[in-house]
């Protein structure tokens, strides 16, 4: 982002306006971060997303600047309130229900995309990962972050993150070829 | 087949946030006040604070602990070896004199005593009390039979 480095010091100096044009550059990024994790469920992603920012703007005098992105520190906010949806929610939820009602119910999402199949697909595919190789899987090839700054997001390694997309690769093309020999896997 | 996977997952791209919750919650987020914990005027500011503060508390515990220096030569004093020495000459002269006055003291008592040997008057030595103690003793028949008995064995 240009200039990150200057409104990042404008916001924690308390500017509101410069903490809103990070907001608006960051927010589809982590928005959709939080939606796949959560699998899907719009209005929990609202919620959730809103309380990043919110924690990430009453925090902003905290924030020091170690070589990365602001997104690798509003990224570790995102995954820890994951963490936190799932401890309060984890006996109410059911991963590929919801997934399934949201594009249901956001219609202009799936006329934006031509093959819906298989997004469906892929979304589905990327639940059934496990909680860090979710996070590097939508970090990396969805909102397109460096293996750096996920390191730097995940508090792990470079060398380990490439392996756990490695291993998140080879299990999503598994679920992949398992749905398209057997459709009815999809739903299992 | 990696790729083609890459492919599908990048076309998640397009999720995006509804703009009626982006406007709210950016105008909820930007209206709240917040102001710095803590202003500094720069990050350079923080080593020279630092510094500042560092002798700051140098100056005051020397302020608290600069009236305690002068009792505290008394203490330092008994590790120099000027003093060490100094100590140990006065323990030997101490010890001499103990020693005097212990031969003093034992000198006295013995001639004490051989005066109290050779006194003729001392009342425990006084023949008139050992004979008036002599006719107070009652000798029993049975310390004769044992005199008879010792004299037969004798003879």
């Amino acid at each position: 982002m240009k200039d990150e480095i200057l409104l990042v010091q404008k916001a924690k100096n308390g500017d509101n306006k410069a903490f809103g044009d990070l907001y608006d550059y960051y927010l589809p990024k982590i928005y959709r971060f939080i939606f796949l994790k959560i699998g899907g469920r719009k209005q929990d992603a609202e919620d959730i997303s809103h309380h990043v920012f919110t924690q990430a703007w009453e925090n902003m005098s905290k924030f020091e600047f170690q070589g990365f992105p602001f997104g690798s520190w509003l990224y570790r906010i995102a995954s820890n309130a994951v963490i936190d949806y799932y401890r309060t929610f984890k006996n109410h939820f059911d991963i590929d229900e919801t997934a399934q009602e949201t594009l249901a119910r956001d219609s202009g999402f799936e006329n934006r995309i031509d093959t819906a199949f298989d997004i469906e697909l892929a979304k589905t595919a990327i639940s059934k990962l496990e909680h860090d190789q979710q996070n590097v899987v939508i970090m990396k090839f969805i909102d397109e972050l460096s293996t750096k700054e996920i390191a730097q997001a995940l508090g792990k390694t470079e060398g380990a993150i490439r392996v756990i997309q490695h291993r998140a690769l080879k299990q999503i093309k598994s679920h992949i070829d398992a749905s398209r020999n057997n459709p009815t896997i999809k739903e299992a | 087949m990696h790729q083609e996977i890459i492919q599908q997952l990048k076309k998640l791209n397009a999720i995006e946030p509804d703009a009626e919750f982006v406007r709210r919650s950016r105008n909820h987020i930007v209206s709240m006040k917040n102001e710095p914990a803590f202003a500094f005027p720069s990050f350079s500011f923080f080593p020279r604070l630092s510094l500042v503060g560092a002798f700051v508390f140098a100056g005051l515990l020397l302020a608290i602990f600069y009236p305690f220096s002068f009792s505290s030569n008394q203490t330092f004093s008994a590790l120099s070896a000027k003093a060490i020495n100094r100590e140990f000459d006065n323990l030997s002269i101490n010890m001499q004199l103990n020693e005097i006055k212990f031969d003093q003291n034992a000198h006295q008592t013995i001639a004490a005593a051989i005066m109290e040997i050779t006194d003729m008057k001392t009342q425990h030595l006084s023949s008139q009390i050992l004979e008036s103690e002599n006719v107070g003793m009652t000798i029993d028949e049975t310390g004769n039979q044992i005199d008879e008995l010792l004299n037969q064995v004798i003879n």
